[in-house]
C-alpha cells in the first residue's frame, strides 16, 4: 500500500503518462487511440504504458491485434485518495511553514 | 475495513534548527501555518506542547463539513523529534487515525526536517466516491508535487 502510492507518484510524474491516465478515465482505450493525440512515436507511447502498468495503475490485455488498456480503479479507490490527500495536505504545511520561516527572518530584519 | 499508510517528507529549510522546532512548539508560531492554508478555514486552534499534551483544531476545506483534528504528545525533545498521534474526524465519524513522527536536524546552515506519518484509514466514508474523484485527486496531487519541485529547483 505503501510502496503503491509511491510508485502511483512516480508513474505519474510524466506528462505524457499523466494524459494517458486522463484519458482512461474516461473508459478503456487501445494504445493507439492513446497514441493519437500524443507528439511521440508509438514504441515511446508503449514505453510510458510500461511505466504505468508495473506501477499498477493500468492493465492491458490484447485481442486479435489490438492492445487494449484499462484503467485500474483499484489503485485510485477511496482510501488511496485519502492518503492521496493527507500527503498533499502535508506539502501544503510545509511549503507554508517554509513561507513562515521566511516571513520571519525578514521581520527581524526589518 | 481499514487501511493502513506511510509516507515520509523530507524538506530542507533555510532557518536553524531551533526556529523550525519553534514553528512546531510555540503556538502562536503554529497556527500562523498549521492550519492557515488557502481554501482551509480553521477555527479553535488549541496547543499544549509536551509530552500527555493536546492539541484541538476544527476545519472546513471548501465544504460544509467540518473535520476535527485531535492530536496528543508523546516525545518533545527540543531541537531533535516530535512524536505525536492524532485523530481526524468527519462531523462525528471518525476517519483516521495516524502516528506522525517529525525529525531535525542541522544541514549546512539550515535544517532537514522529515515527517514520517503511519496512518490507518478506517471505513469508506461519503467525500469521494469512484474513480474519476480519486484520479482527479491524485492528478492534482502530482501537478502541486511538480510545481513545488519546480519552484524549489
Amino acid at each position: 500500500m505503501l510502496n503503491y502510492l509511491d510508485q502511483t507518484f512516480q508513474a505519474l510524474a510524466d506528462p505524457s503518462r499523466r494524459a494517458m491516465v486522463e484519458r482512461l478515465t474516461r473508459g478503456p482505450a487501445s494504445v493507439s487511440e492513446l497514441a493519437e493525440p500524443l507528439p511521440m512515436s508509438l514504441p515511446a507511447v508503449v514505453q510510458h504504458l510500461q511505466v504505468l502498468e508495473a506501477s499498477g495503475l493500468v492493465t492491458s490485455q490484447k485481442v486479435g491485434r489490438v492492445r487494449t488498456v484499462t484503467l485500474q480503479a483499484d489503485v485510485l479507490r477511496q482510501a488511496e485518495s485519502w492518503m492521496v490527500a493527507q500527503r498533499t495536505l502535508w506539502e501544503r504545511r510545509l511549503d507554508r511553514l517554509g513561507d513562515l520561516l521566511a516571513e520571519i527572518s525578514e521581520e527581524e530584519r526589518l | 475495513m481499514s487501511k493502513h499508510s506511510t509516507f515520509t517528507l523530507e524538506r530542507h529549510y533555510d532557518a536553524p534548527v531551533e526556529r523550525v522546532y519553534a514553528c512546531w512548539a510555540n503556538p502562536e508560531l503554529k497556527s500562523r501555518w498549521f492550519g492557515n492554508l488557502e481554501g482551509v478555514h480553521t477555527v479553535g486552534h488549541k496547543l499544549d506542547f509536551r509530552p500527555g499534551g493536546t492539541e484541538h483544531a476544527r476545519s472546513q476545506c471548501g465544504k460544509p463539513e467540518w473535520s476535527t483534528y485531535n492530536a496528543t504528545y508523546h516525545v518533545t525533545d527540543e531541537n531533535e523529534r516530535i512524536v505525536y498521534s492524532y485523530s481526524m474526524d468527519l462531523e462525528d465519524k471518525r476517519m483516521s487515525v495516524s502516528l506522525a513522527t517529525i525529525e531535525f536536524a542541522a544541514e549546512g546552515k539550515g535544517c532537514k526536517m522529515t515527517l514520517t506519518e503511519q496512518g490507518v484509514f478506517l471505513d469508506d466514508f461519503g467525500w469521494s466516491d469512484g474513480r474519476e474523484e480519486g484520479t482527479r485527486l491524485l492528478l492534482e496531487a502530482i501537478a502541486k508535487d511538480l510545481a513545488r519541485q519546480e519552484a524549489h529547483a
